[in-house]
């Protein structure tokens, strides 16, 4: 111990510094700052002081599709809270509760829809899918929304076959019982048996369709002249037309002349009125001479009054 | 000598021409319309001569003339009722009536007669004999005996032999001889519906004549249908076959109208 003591006193110091305590101290309590700072820039804080809201998901009674504790809450894809807790009530229903992070609190409404699905389709872990909502904002006092399970396409596949199957056995043994009513068919008509049987199977048939076409091939023979005819009459129905052709051509070589015609009807035409008015004109003069006529005492005319324009009454009669 | 004939076709000439002219003012287009219209109507041409009456009218309302209105309403009413359009006279009554009314006309019996007889063609019989009532205060001679006849048709039909006897009565008092067949038919309708089928065979008879005389062929088709309703009461039922199919001969062949 001596000599420890001894070479110490000795020894000179490699760093002497009076206020090293003082330093260290002032060191941690800067450390100490940037540490708060960075966790209140980072949000911590204020998630630790804001708590998670509480969702309650009814599940359905046909099962839970392997939904467990941990299993994430999305809305829109993000990841927004997880599974808690599950729980069975007394009358055998289960569910669940969760965390949501209270920024996303605002997207889930009353007419959310809360969906059990698996990661992978038909494999993975499960998850609860929140669609956002457009509705009320729910109470986030006690939340609660009923989950369903997304069906799974591999159910539905086999689903489907089965229905399909079911459906296909009846037909199929439809299928065999026409089949057998078919061959039991074409064995009667080989036999002879029913009216279709004896039309086939009786030699007169054969007789009668020979004797059937003999009488078509005598009637295209009797056709043929009148063939020939009708050819004779296109012929001479094409010269017709040929005829009303040239007269056509006269026609419009004529027209000309018509429209004079009809230039020299029009100036008639217009005249007409005219003549019209001077006709009904000389009618009024003569009617009005008629009068006066009618008027001298000379002829029996009483020369005064108007003339009596009314039908006698013994026209007035059915 | 052919000197004094001149000067005295000449004086009398002038002597007519210094006749008062008291002419009343009449429109042109109206009167030619009315001409036209008696012209064509007494042709047997109804149908044109209701256009021309119609024009008529309408210039008469133009005009402005009561009178013409009158005249012009009256004769197209009697020109669609001998068409048997017995709507459209109704109308035209209708019409008339309304444009006479607003301009004071009251004397408008005649008006009230064809609107009679368009009733009874309905087989409106009381308001027919309402009409034909009303007809008869008419000054006109003619109005007061088609007035009577449409009663006593009246009465055939409803079988009234009161009021058909009463109409026999007042037209027996006229001597022309319109009047005279009218009452014949009355006559006719009387012994027909007292079952006296000897004397309506006769009367129906002398009827159809007389109507044929004046060329009435609607008024003959109607007394022979009563000549043959005379001979089936008779027991005569191949005449009144017959007399039967010489109706559908002059229907089908009448074109007049």
């Amino acid at each position: 111990m001596l000599s420890l003591k001894r070479q110490t006193d000795t020894a000179r110091p490699l760093f002497r510094n009076r206020y090293a305590d003082e330093w260290v101290g002032l060191l941690v309590l800067v450390a100490l700052v940037v540490l708060i700072a960075a966790i209140i820039e980072a949000g911590f804080l204020r998630q630790w002081l804001t708590p998670a809201g509480r969702i309650h998901f009814v599940l359905p009674e046909s099962g839970v599709a392997g939904l467990a504790i941990n299993n994430d809450i999305e809305v829109m894809g993000v990841h927004v809270g997880e599974i808690r807790k599950i729980d069975m009530n007394e009358a055998g229903r289960m569910s669940a509760e969760g965390t949501i992070e209270p920024q996303f609190e605002r997207y889930i409404r009353t007419d959310s829809t809360a969906t059990i699905r698996r990661r992978f389709v038909v494999a993975g872990a499960s998850y609860i899918e929140l669609s956002r909502g457009q509705g009320q904002p729910l109470d986030w006092g006690f939340a609660v929304m009923q989950a369903n399970v997304e069906l799974n396409p591999a159910d539905m596949i086999i689903q489907t076959l089965r229905d399909v199957r079911a459906r296909l056995l009846p037909a199929m043994d439809n299928v065999q019982a026409i089949t057998q009513q078919a061959k039991e068919l074409l064995v009667d008509l080989r036999a002879g048996k029913g009216t279709a049987g004896e039309l086939l199977s009786k030699p007169e048939t054969a007789q009668h369709v020979n004797q059937l076409l003999l009488s078509l091939n005598t009637a295209i023979q009797n056709v043929q002249p009148l063939e020939r005819k009708l050819d004779t009459t296109l012929q001479e129905a094409n010269g017709t037309l040929g005829n009303t052709h040239i007269i056509t051509g006269d026609l419009k070589k004529s027209t000309p002349d018509v429209n004079a015609i009809m230039h020299n009807t029009a100036l008639s035409t217009e005249q007409l009125p005219q003549l019209m008015i001077e006709a009904e004109a000389t009618a009024d003069s003569l009617r009005k001479m008629t009068d006066q006529l009618r008027s001298l005492w000379i002829l029996g005319g009483s020369g005064s009054s108007k003339v009596k324009r009314r039908l006698p009454a013994y026209e007035v009669h059915p | 000598m052919n000197k004094t004939y001149f000067f005295s076709l000449a004086a009398l000439l002038m002597l007519g021409a210094c006749s008062p002219q008291r002419q009343v003012w009449e429109d042109g287009q109206y009167s030619l319309a009315m001409d036209t219209g008696h012209t064509i109507f007494n042709r047997g041409h109804m149908s044109q001569a209701a256009i021309q009456y119609n024009r008529a009218l309408q210039r008469a309302l133009a005009a402005n003339d009561a009178q013409g209105i009158h005249d012009a309403g009256y004769n197209l009413a009697t020109a669609q009722l001998r068409q048997n359009k017995l709507d459209e006279c109704l109308a035209t009554l209708d019409q008339v009536g309304a444009a006479l009314s607003v301009r004071d006309w009251r004397q408008q019996e005649d008006l009230k007669l064809i609107r009679s007889y368009a009733f009874y063609g309905l087989k409106r019989w009381l308001s027919s004999e309402k009409e034909a009532r009303r007809a008869l205060t008419s000054q006109d001679v003619e109005t007061q005996e088609q007035a009577y006849t449409v009663l006593g048709l009246n009465a055939a039909a409803t079988q009234d032999k009161a009021l058909l006897q009463e109409a026999i009565e007042h037209l027996s008092q006229y001597k022309e001889a319109r009047a005279k067949s009218n009452l014949l038919e009355l006559q006719s309708h009387h012994y027909l519906m007292v079952h006296d089928w000897s004397n309506a065979a006769t009367f129906t008879g002398n009827l159809t004549k007389m109507r044929e005389e004046a060329g009435d062929y609607r008024a003959m088709r109607r007394a022979l249908l009563l000549q043959s309703q005379a001979y089936d009461g008779l027991g005569d039922f191949d005449k009144a076959a017959k007399l039967r199919r010489q109706i559908q001969d002059s229907v089908q062949n009448d074109n007049a109208g």
